[in-house]
């Protein structure tokens, strides 16, 4: 499309006189162009560009939440500090690592049962049958239902004395006693991840589905007429083809799953067995109060999410550029 | 009513220029058209006229003022978009009159305008009709409606008439020209089609590859194209194009190729030279064919049966049909009797024959001609 | 000889292929069912609970026992939980508001118009909507206290720009450019200023995709929770997912687990209304912000 629009405001970098290189519409246009970006750009500067930097401003110093404008410049100590022969600071902290520790398998574990569930409830939504657009409706429901809420009602479904759950595996002789699902400290991350799992493979699903809906029907003619088993087409021809889309599907899915912080908080609280970095940075922030520290967590938070996400879309391109 | 003067005008997009230094003088009220091969610049200078495009270099003057820096709206043009690209929000009314409201008309008076431009049209009962409850005629009329509402001094038309089917086709294209007769307003045409061309236009300005190649009147350009690429471009079949070599100059130019006997012509070589290679050119319907013995010149191919004529197409005797060249074409009556296989001489009307040099110019035709004879054979 | 073959195994093949076509067929209703059941489940049994009386609340059923509306009523009845609905409406239409109106000049700016700089704004854009929020929470505080906007819904609005602004400028900009250019072009001709082409040319093509962004964008507000933990202290500021979250009982053991569940389904029946009733859009809507990105 740029190509079709770039007719009237197509640069003209080269040479030329210097009168009547642009039309007074164009020069307009550009002009234009930058009023109408000022507010959102302003707007992302006020809410995104200048909180991020003083969060980092903040990681090096000893702020407090009540009283930010005394903070004080303490250099990396926030970070890593040696003192008396005793290492402080963020990266010194186990509890830091145990929720870099919980951050990463709750992603890695939970993003791969999304991508898998996804794409098999995407086949089976793109099949044709009777009241797909009723079972389609009701997969979005998870997707719709705000975390908090879907953490409330797993919860509850999860609760150790009277959970739903509890009793359909003991009637079914599963288990002889009741779990204490959210509250065992080997069993609460399963937890947590159980629900992000509900709450988010719609989304992995739908992205996946309009890749399988955009697919030429005319391979798997072709497949079919060569009499190729449906798994193998599946693996050999589906699969390499929305490979893009599930690239797409897992960069959100990942990103998400690194900052998670809603469904975690509510679900098991501050327990440190599912403390992820979100929860431990504000934990460190609002109720220790201690915004200096806690910006320093955030900011390693960043700075992973940056990398990965970097990381990834280089990949991914790379990846796509071969396939291609 | 305004004419139009484009000097030295060129466009570059980026490192690529897409339009040479073009000249070209436009009078007021007059039909120009703009013809040519698919991507020659067309859309592109007529974009330039209307202000959508950036000038690079050279002068755009409307009644003779410098417009090269005017926004569209102030250089008194309307244009007439290929899709129609009417607002698919607004009702008829509303699309003649958003020109008109954004320039500041009274309520009244934009009214009356929109009305008038209606009735010039016959758009009066579809006043309130959305785009999509329109025919391809109508959304077309309105299309032409809304360039004109603002009374612009030049019409300027982008391949109008080419999402339309056939017959409607001839039907706007007689509109149009009744459209000229009566506004009289300077039009300026794209199209890639020679009949609406030919109709349309008091002048026929044909481009290639950003460059002009001749401007004049649609007969002039039939008759006495300027060279190779308009006498090829324009008349439809083709002219025929043969490979001959010059075998005398000086008082009597005599030329022979493949297929082709010594054939006199009443040509000026200028500074060519016997042995030269130049090109013959002849259009379909000056050529007749004579059933001839072994030694004719060609053979017959394919014949197209077009109900009220026939295209006969001819393969050089001893050559074989190639699908990379056109075959000679010729324009004949149906009852012929010619079959696949048949052998003919061509027979060229000498008067209609185009001798181009080796530069692809035409060469000039000798002024008073000596008693050639009335009837060769190729 | 090897139709040979073929024709003495079809007989056997014809016996069983109906029923291995129905064992399939079978198969796939079951996974279906499944796969129904378990994406509504959670949210059926918060219905079931929430109707029941205080007194039935622990006996584990699947199915409907009681129509008990004593958890709503006793929901309602505090103030502060309808102040918090109030609230959250509030919240997600006036950011719905702001992220459109300002999504939408970006969009034509970066959809329509090449200039220098716009692949950089592009990727500011993206990069804005991969921001965990945390990182910026403790410089959004100190903006938002120094606009006097703290424990205000208002210091909501704003800050979720930061999540539905990116994401309504990057789906905004993609149907933005698939508007013809003719269009305009006919607009210029007819002396339109690029504002008045926005607003009187584009702006009424463009309503269905608003009302994709906006739903979504509404979605996104509506669900938030980490800054309007953060961002708000008092009870009648907060919004419905807060109220929901510090809801407690007696003591951290007896949590009142029917008001909870009334809440989640309180919260939850209106956007399941909307999901229903704009399944399409939204699913097209999600595909275009992310497939295209
Ligand atoms: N905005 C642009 N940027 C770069 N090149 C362009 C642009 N617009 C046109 N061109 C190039 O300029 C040349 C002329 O284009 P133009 O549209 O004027 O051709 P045309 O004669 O109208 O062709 P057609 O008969 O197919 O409509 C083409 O080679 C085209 O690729
Ligand atoms: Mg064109």
């Amino acid at each position: 499309m740029t190509e079709a629009m770039s007719s009237i405001e197509s640069p003209n970098r080269s040479g030329g006189p210097p009168r009547g290189r642009a039309t007074r519409v164009r020069r307009q246009r550009v002009r234009a162009a930058w009023l109408f970006l000022s507010p959102m750009l302003i707007g992302l500067a006020l809410v995104a560009g200048w909180p991020l930097l003083r969060t980092l401003w903040f990681s090096f110093t000893d702020a407090e939440l009540n009283d930010l404008a005394a903070a004080r410049w303490i250099g990396f100590e926030n970070y890593l500090l040696y003192e008396d022969g005793i290492w402080y600071g963020v990266l010194a902290d186990p509890d830091w690592w145990n929720a870099v520790g919980n951050t990463l398998y709750f992603t890695a574990v939970s993003v791969s049962l999304e991508v898998v569930l996804g794409v098999i409830v995407a086949l089976v939504l793109n099949a044709k049958f009777r009241g797909r657009t009723l079972v389609r409706a009701a997969m979005l429901i998870p997707w719709a239902i705000p975390t908090v809420v879907s953490a409330q009602m797993w919860a509850w479904m999860l609760n150790d004395q009277f959970g739903i759950l509890n009793h359909a595996l003991m009637v079914l002789g599963v288990l002889d006693a009741p779990l204490a699902w959210t509250a065992d400290a080997n069993l609460s991350m399963w937890a947590v991840i159980m629900v992000d799992v509900w709450k988010t493979t719609p989304f992995v699903a739908l992205l996946v589905l309009a890749a399988l809906q955009m697919l030429p029907s005319d391979c798997y003619e072709a497949a079919e007429v060569d009499g190729i088993h449906p798994v193998r087409v599946f693996f050999r021809v589906t699969l390499p083809l929305i490979t893009p889309a599930l690239l797409v599907a897992v960069i959100f899915r990942v990103l998400d799953g690194l900052r998670i912080f809603d469904l975690v908080y509510v679900l098991t609280s501050n327990s440190a067995s599912t403390m992820t970095m979100s929860v431990y940075a504000r934990q460190q922030l609002v109720e220790f109060q201690d915004v200096g520290y806690g910006s320093a967590a955030s900011t390693l938070l960043f700075l992973v999410i940056s990398l990965i996400a970097v990381i990834y879309l280089y990949l991914g391109r790379r990846q796509l550029g071969v396939s291609r | 009513m305004a004419n139009v003067e484009l000097s030295g005008v060129e466009k570059r997009f980026g490192a690529n220029r897409i339009i040479h230094g073009v000249d070209l003088n436009i009078e007021d009220g007059e039909f120009v058209v703009f013809v040519g091969p698919s991507g020659c610049g067309k859309s592109t200078l007529l974009r330039l006229i209307a202000g959508l495009e950036s000038i690079s270099a050279g002068e755009l003057r409307i009644q003779g003022e410098r417009v090269n820096e005017l926004p569209p709206k102030d250089r008194g043009v309307g244009m007439v978009f290929q899709s129609y690209a009417l607002y698919p929000h607004m009702n008829v009314f509303d699309n003649m009159a958003f020109g008109l409201k954004l320039a500041g008309g009274g309520k009244e008076e934009v009214r009356q305008r929109v009305m008038e431009t209606a009735k010039i049209l016959q758009l009066e009962e579809l006043m309130g009709r959305k785009p999509k409850e329109l025919s391809g005629g109508q959304r077309q009329r309105v299309a032409i409606g809304r360039a004109m509402a603002r009374e612009p001094d030049i019409l300027l038309f982008d391949e109008p008439l080419s999402n339309l089917d056939a017959a409607l086709r001839v039907r706007m294209r007689v509109e149009i020209a009744r459209l000229h007769e009566r506004l009289k307003s300077t039009m300026v045409y794209v199209t890639h089609d020679q009949i609406e061309a030919m109709t349309l236009a008091d002048k026929i300005v044909v481009l290639s590859a950003g460059r002009i190649e001749q401007v004049g009147s649609p007969r002039e350009l039939f008759e006495r194209p300027v060279n190779k690429f308009v006498a090829g471009f324009i008349g439809s079949p083709k002219m025929n194009f043969f490979e001959v070599r010059l075998v005398a100059t000086g008082a009597h130019t005599v030329v022979e190729g493949a297929g082709i006997q010594r054939l006199e012509l009443p040509f000026e070589t200028g500074a060519l030279a016997v042995g030269d290679s130049v090109t013959l050119g002849i259009r379909p319907e000056h050529l007749k064919l004579e059933p001839a013995g072994t030694d004719a010149g060609f053979v017959v191919g394919n014949v197209e049966y077009l109900g009220n004529e026939a295209y006969v197409y001819l393969i050089a005797n001893g050559a074989r049909a190639s699908l990379e060249e056109d075959p000679p074409v010729c324009r004949t009556e149906v009852d012929t009797g010619l079959k696949r296989g048949d052998r003919v001489n061509l027979v060229p009307d000498i008067e209609r024959i185009q001798l181009f040099g080796p530069d692809d110019r035409a060469l000039a035709r000798r002024e008073n001609r000596v008693d050639s004879p009335a009837r060769a054979a190729l | 000889m090897s139709a040979n073959v073929a024709s003495r195994s079809r007989p056997r093949r014809d016996a069983l292929a109906p029923l291995k076509r129905a064992l399939c067929r079978l198969g796939f209703w079951c996974l279906v069912l499944v796969l129904g059941i378990y994406a509504v489940f959670p949210f059926y049994y918060a219905i079931i609970t929430s109707l029941k009386p205080s007194s039935a609340l622990f006996d584990v059923s699947f199915w409907i026992q009681s129509f008990d509306l004593s958890n709503y009523r006793s929901l309602f009845a505090q103030p502060t939980f309808v102040r918090s609905i109030f609230n959250s409406v509030l919240v997600a239409v006036c950011v719905v508001f702001l992220a459109l109106l300002l999504a939408l000049t970006a969009a034509y700016a970066l959809g329509r118009v090449r200039f220098r700089g716009r692949g950089a704004v592009l990727v500011i854009v993206l990069g804005v909507s991969m921001f965990p929020q945390i990182a910026v929470l403790s410089g959004l505080f100190e903006v938002i206290r120094w606009l006097g906007l703290y424990n205000t819904p208002w210091a909501l609005v704003l800050s979720y720009t930061i999540f539905t602004l990116p994401f309504t400028v990057w789906v905004l900009t993609t149907f933005m450019r698939q508007l013809p250019h003719e269009l305009e072009e006919a607009a210029i001709m007819d002396g339109a200023t690029p504002w008045v082409t926005l607003t009187r040319v584009f702006l009424p093509l463009m309503w269905p995709a608003m009302a994709t962004t906006g739903l979504l964008a509404f979605i996104a507000a509506w669900n938030e929770f980490l800054f309007a933990l953060t961002f708000t202290l008092t009870d009648s500021q907060r919004t419905v997912p807060v109220a929901i979250a510090l809801i407690s009982g007696g003591s951290q053991y007896e949590l009142p687990w029917g008001p909870i569940m009334a809440a989640s389904v309180v919260v939850t029946v209106p956007l399941v209304v909307l999901v229903v009733i704009f399944q399409r859009r939204i699913v097209s809507g999600l595909t275009a912000g992310a497939v295209k990105g």
